[in-house]
């Protein structure tokens, strides 16, 4: 075949790449939204804060803002209850024990691995000082198989399953409190949840691009009472949709 | 017209210049002299090569339709990249107001529209640059849009794309001769090869660059597919030579730096000395093979991976207990030595391509 006949019939199977790669993308995304079964739950402005954007952007995108359950600020989103023991339920090779002496360099190359989270939406994040407990989204387990967590935590209407990445902790590092060297440990961390941004589409952004328009962004939303609710759904797939935005306070409907 | 094509025409412009220049010298030094009737034919003839090339491929003749035309294509870039720009900030501005089912076949227009004009403007005989720029746009159109997809739905990210991305680079590639375009594409399968293993292996894709060394079968892919290719085409033997061989150097220095020893039982520093010597040998073969093939690129590839890991183990050797100013020292007549070595090479080459 001659180049001057080849190159439509290239050009033409870029383009087919191009419209399949969408189309796969489009069955994944009805896949996933088939049924909400990893939870189908309310999250305030608290759980959900918006991200700033540039400019007169009417891109609409929340943050998920999850916590975890552990006190010391060095051991963020590595939780007391992420021991050695879960990471090897996980799949991570724990076998050298961590007061060994390449112990160190054995753990420090492990990748993280992808992993389901159990988020609580009516988690305890932190108390006031009059003892009284702010709830709001904690990440409370992890797992490989959703289908096990969705039997433990069947409360889908409390209890999202998410995916995220998790990894291997190794902390040699001495207590900040107590003058001696505490002994090696070996902890799990949650590194992220995957997707943690979530897209909101018309018409549910219009209240919320109203009160961006109006100077509202997310900063500070740990500090205030929250001006709305989302319900979001998990899908099969472990990825959230919106399903419906409630304003909490006076908004006027956003024109572009 | 693809951009070979239009390259091997300005390099034939650039020839019968310096051609002209060099007969003008011979003719001034009385070397040789033509008669009128020799002249006058040689003149209509370069004349009417020249107005063929000009006509045909759109070829600069003189220096300052040259320059001309630089202007022309900075200009052509700046205004494509600003035209570009104001296309996504108008789709972030009108975002929010269109109906959810409109924002995929919206996404997906774009660089369909961009690869339908790259294929008119090829075929309305329009200077194989702004068609190679055309095509260059749709495949960046096309790694955005299916990112963006992803985030308006929310997907959890996946090596496939990069798949897909490498397809369309590389069919690109081989339709209009752009060879930054196969460049990115063997980049791109490279990378994805690499994120499929670390993925079936159980860890996150994400992290692929911490284990370079699951890329390393690709890259030797990339570097050996001119043999199986019955002729080369637009001279991408070059591009699959060069980035093969800077795929696979990348990939043992980052291995001689991460400490992961792949399961082969040798400790954190044996295994990042034995990526270390590796990558000093596959460099230098690397600059050897590309002498033997004179493809400037792959020469130059192996000559920065050879320098990049030769410094590093002078480091690792030297630099803790060494003065620092005698390192330097040490560096400095080491690259002289190199130097004559070199050009003890290029004499030998030479004599042999005298005799």
């Amino acid at each position: 075949m001659k180049d001057s006949t080849k190159r439509p019939v290239l050009v033409l199977l870029a383009g087919l790449v191009v419209v399949v790669s969408n189309l796969a993308a489009m069955y994944r995304a009805a896949q996933n939204r088939r049924e909400a079964s990893r939870g189908i739950v309310e999250l305030t402005e608290r759980d959900l804060a918006m991200v700033p954007v540039f400019g007169d952007s009417t891109v609409m995108l929340l943050q998920l803002k999850w916590r975890d359950q552990s006190d010391e600020r060095r051991f963020r989103n590595s939780p007391d209850w992420f021991t050695a023991a879960r990471l090897a339920e996980l799949g991570f090779d724990c076998h050298v024990p961590a007061s060994d002496p390449g112990a160190r360099d054995y753990y420090r190359t492990m990748l993280p691995m992808p992993a389901c989270v159990v988020l609580d939406t009516k988690g305890v994040r932190t108390r006031h000082e009059d003892g009284r407990p702010e709830k709001g989204l904690v990440a409370i387990d992890v797992g490989r198989d959703a289908g096990q967590l969705e039997k433990k935590y069947p409360d889908f209407t409390r209890y999202v399953i998410a995916r995220g990445v998790v990894s291997l902790m190794f902390d040699d590092s001495p207590d900040s409190n107590d003058a001696s060297r505490r002994p090696p440990q070996i902890r799990g961390r949650i590194n992220q949840i995957v997707p943690d941004l979530i897209s909101v589409p018309p018409p549910h952004n219009a209240g919320l691009l109203s009160l961006r328009s109006r100077g509202g962004s997310g900063e500070g939303s740990d500090n205030r009472e929250p001006r709305y609710a989302v319900t979001v759904s998990w899908g099969t797939h472990g990825e959230p949709w919106v399903r419906q935005v409630r304003m909490l306070s006076d908004a006027v409907p956003f024109r572009p | 017209m693809d951009t070979t094509a239009q390259h091997d025409a300005q390099q034939r412009a650039d020839r019968i210049a310096v051609f002209k220049a060099e007969l003008a010298l011979l003719e001034r030094d009385q070397v040789l002299v033509l008669t009128e009737q020799q002249r006058s034919s040689l003149d209509e003839h370069l004349s009417q090569l020249l107005d063929e090339l000009a006509k045909q491929f759109g070829v600069d003749v003189s220096e300052s339709a040259r320059r001309l035309s630089w202007v022309i294509r900075i200009a052509t870039l700046l205004g494509g990249a600003a035209l570009f720009a104001s296309v996504v900030l108008f789709l972030h501005r009108i975002w929010g107001s269109l109906p959810e089912s409109a924002h995929t076949p919206l996404l997906a227009a774009f660089p369909v529209i961009l690869l339908v004009s790259a294929e008119v403007s090829c075929r309305a005989g329009v200077h194989a640059y702004y068609t190679a720029l055309l095509a260059l746009a749709g495949t960046i159109a096309f790694m955005m849009e299916l990112s963006t997809l992803g985030t308006v739905h929310n997907m959890s990210s996946s090596p496939n794309a990069m798949l897909a991305w490498s397809a369309v680079a590389v069919l690109l590639a081989y339709a209009y001769g752009i060879r930054l375009l196969l460049a990115v594409g063997a980049v791109l399968f490279c990378a994805f090869s690499g994120a499929l293993w670390v993925s079936i292996a159980g860890s996150d894709w994400g992290n692929f660059p911490e284990r370079a060394g699951y890329i390393i079968p690709s890259a030797a892919a990339v570097y050996l597919i001119p043999p199986l290719l019955k002729r080369d085409h637009h001279k991408f033997n070059e591009v699959y030579r060069a980035c093969g061989a800077a795929l696979a150097l990348g990939s043992l220095f980052i291995m001689s730096q991460v400490g992961y020893s792949y399961g082969t039982g040798l400790s954190t520093r044996a295994f990042e000395f034995a990526c270390q010597l590796a990558g000093l040998g596959l460099s230098a073969a690397v600059v050897l093979h590309g002498l033997r093939l004179a493809q400037r690129f792959v020469v130059n590839t192996g000559a920065i991976g050879f320098v990049v890991f030769l410094f590093v183990r002078l480091h690792a050797w030297w630099w803790d207990w060494m003065p620092k100013y005698v390192f330097f020292l040490l560096l400095g007549l080491i690259a002289i030595a190199l130097l004559l070595v070199f050009r003890r090479m290029r004499a030998n080459l030479a004599g042999r391509n005298a005799q």
